[in-house]
């Protein structure tokens, strides 16, 4: 079965570029143009993959759509859907997006500048799906017993509670779990 | 009595007067005249009670007796200036002596007015005082607005420019890869035309906006204690690869270690960056850009010097002007912007930036900083 990739960007001209790069590597692609559509089309799409420009119909779209589908994800059982950001921001603003990639303050898998070389946007797409292959066959090796839905690569992380100084020692954590634990106010050090 | 508080609130908005003087007719008498204009007043009798009450209140006018017992007037004045320096002081002198009236307002006072006094020359004077202070808040607020707009116009402005930009260049490379149809060797060959010059012009909207997002006072404002020759071993890095494409060879004569100097890292980065990428630019095959760094006569020298075409002498003075392009050199890449944003940084930082050079011969640029 195709793969299939939803693009969620406004420019027209931009889109239909990208579309083509992938619509000749095989994969079917979806494209909203703005944030809403975005939302509605990833119910009725449920893609592999996110492709994302930060800069929507305003400043703050693009971050709205990911907490939207973030949040979303919460709720049902294997749904983490990787996401990709497109930017033509550059410098500092990128330089400080790429340093959040992957925390909670900005939860997607990768940060591409636009405009993007064919193949480097595809060899990107590519590692992206295929970490959550892995982390998705690993995720039954998640021991938190707090969460339900897991996604994320499972990696090792060490858990101590620096109020009451209790050492939990060490487990096999989702990244989700790992960030939960990490705002609850843990210090959770990978290891 | 509520009905004087309600007039107060109406009428005085923020105009709070503080009189700070130990005779109580002064202050009764001063209450009076004022409480007609519906200021908020308040009184203090000798200088710690006016300073705390001024510390605690922030009023936006004082006016002050200067001869207190156990009080330094003058003392008292640089405090609050040191305080708020937009509040204003009005002193009071008894002793009609000019002399006292001057030396106050070098101290920081705004104006004076002498003992004996109308009500009419006070309410003059207090009024004066406030208006200046009504005018300086405004030109700090606008000043803070003008920053803030200008950010929100560059970064708007960039994302403008931008987006139309990366959406010819994706298409120009689906055509360039053949992802849409085949292509003749001659329209491939018109397509590295356009694909260099849409990166030239990429390039030159990302300078544009470097420079006018760079603000002298934001460059002031964030100065630290930084390494500059660790700055400029990183420039020199990161251009080697460029040296090499265009056979230059970056030689470097920079002491293991260097005392820190105050500076914006970021800043003084990209003002290296574009000295010596000019350097390698106009440069010939098998030639030099020679960095060296020292302390002459108590100041921190970068020179940079290249075996490069040279600047005509009568083009020295034009050169750091934004834009500014020698003629004939349309040929090499740039955006004109480079020696201007070089300078502005300088500037910033209070130094000194001087240029030699010889055509045919190479040139040297001389960076002083304090």
């Amino acid at each position: 079965m195709k793969t299939k990739i939803q693009l969620v960007e406004d420019d027209t001209d931009f889109s239909s570029a990208v579309t083509m790069i992938l619509e000749k590597r095989g994969y079917d692609c979806y494209t909203a143009e703005s944030a809403r559509t975005g939302l509605r089309m990833v119910n009725e799409v449920n893609p592999d993959l996110i492709l994302l420009d930060i800069m929507l119909e305003d400043r703050s779209a693009g971050f709205r759509f990911i907490q939207n589908i973030r949040q979303q994800q919460s709720y049902e059982a294997n749904s983490h859907i990787p996401i990709i950001i497109l930017s033509s921001i550059k410098h500092g603003m990128a330089d400080k997006m790429k340093n959040r990639l992957g925390t909670y303050l900005l939860p997607v898998e990768d940060f591409i500048q636009k405009p993007v070389k064919p193949d480097m946007l595809i060899d990107r797409i590519q590692k992206v799906i295929q970490e959550k292959k892995s982390a998705l066959e690993k995720i039954g090796d998640c021991e938190c017993t707090f969460e339900k839905n897991h996604y994320g690569p499972v990696r090792r992380y060490h858990v101590y509670d620096p109020v009451t100084h209790i050492d939990y020692g060490e487990f096999n954590y989702c990244e989700k779990c790992a960030m939960s634990d990490q705002i609850r106010g843990f210090v959770v050090r990978m290891l | 009595m509520s009905e004087i508080q309600t007039r107060t609130k109406e009428t005085s908005g923020e105009n709070k007067i503080l009189i700070i003087d130990d005779e109580k007719i002064i202050r009764e008498s001063c209450q009076e005249i004022f409480d007609l204009n519906g200021y908020q007043i308040l009184t203090a009798e000798d200088g710690h009670t006016g300073l705390d009450l001024f510390q605690k209140e922030r009023p936006d006018l004082i006016l002050l007796d200067l001869k207190m017992p156990d009080c330094n007037g003058m003392e008292l004045i640089e405090d609050i200036n040191a305080n708020d320096p937009n509040c204003m002081v009005i002193i009071i002198t008894g002793y009609g002596t000019i002399e006292s009236a001057v030396e106050a307002m070098r101290y920081g006072a705004y104006d004076y007015i002498s003992k004996p006094f109308t009500p009419d020359e006070l309410r003059f004077v207090v009024r004066r005082g406030l208006e200046k202070r009504k005018l300086v808040l405004e030109a700090d607020k606008l000043k803070v607005e003008k920053q803030t707009l200008r950010e929100n116009f560059v970064s708007l402005v960039s994302h403008e420019l931008r987006s139309p930009l990366s959406a010819i260049l994706q298409n120009l490379m689906v055509i360039n890869e053949g992802l849409s149809a085949e292509i003749s060797p001659q329209v491939r060959n018109i397509l590295d035309k356009i694909d260099h010059r849409m990166r030239g012009l990429i390039k030159l909207v990302s300078d544009w906006l470097d420079a006018s997002r760079m603000e002298e006072g934001e460059i002031i404002r964030s100065m630290n204690p930084i390494d500059i020759q660790s700055i400029l071993l990183d420039v020199i890095d990161l251009l080697k690869p460029l040296a090499r494409e265009n056979h230059v060879e970056l030689k470097c004569d920079i002491p293991e270690s260097y005392p820190m100097i105050i500076g914006n890292a970021e800043t003084l980065h990209m003002c290296f960056t574009n000295l010596i990428h000019n350097g390698i630019k106009f440069n010939r095959p098998d030639g030099f850009v020679q960095i060296t760094l020292k302390d002459e006569n108590r100041l921190n020298t970068v020179t940079i010097q290249d075996t490069g075409i040279g600047i005509p002498e009568d083009k020295l003075t034009m050169i750091f002007e934004a834009f500014f392009r020698c003629s004939g050199e349309r040929r090499i890449n740039g955006s004109g912007l480079g020696l201007s944003i070089a300078k502005k940084v300088i500037d910033a930082h209070s130094g000194n930036i001087t240029v030699q050079s010889k055509c045919g011969e190479g040139t040297i640029f001389t960076v002083q900083l304090p």
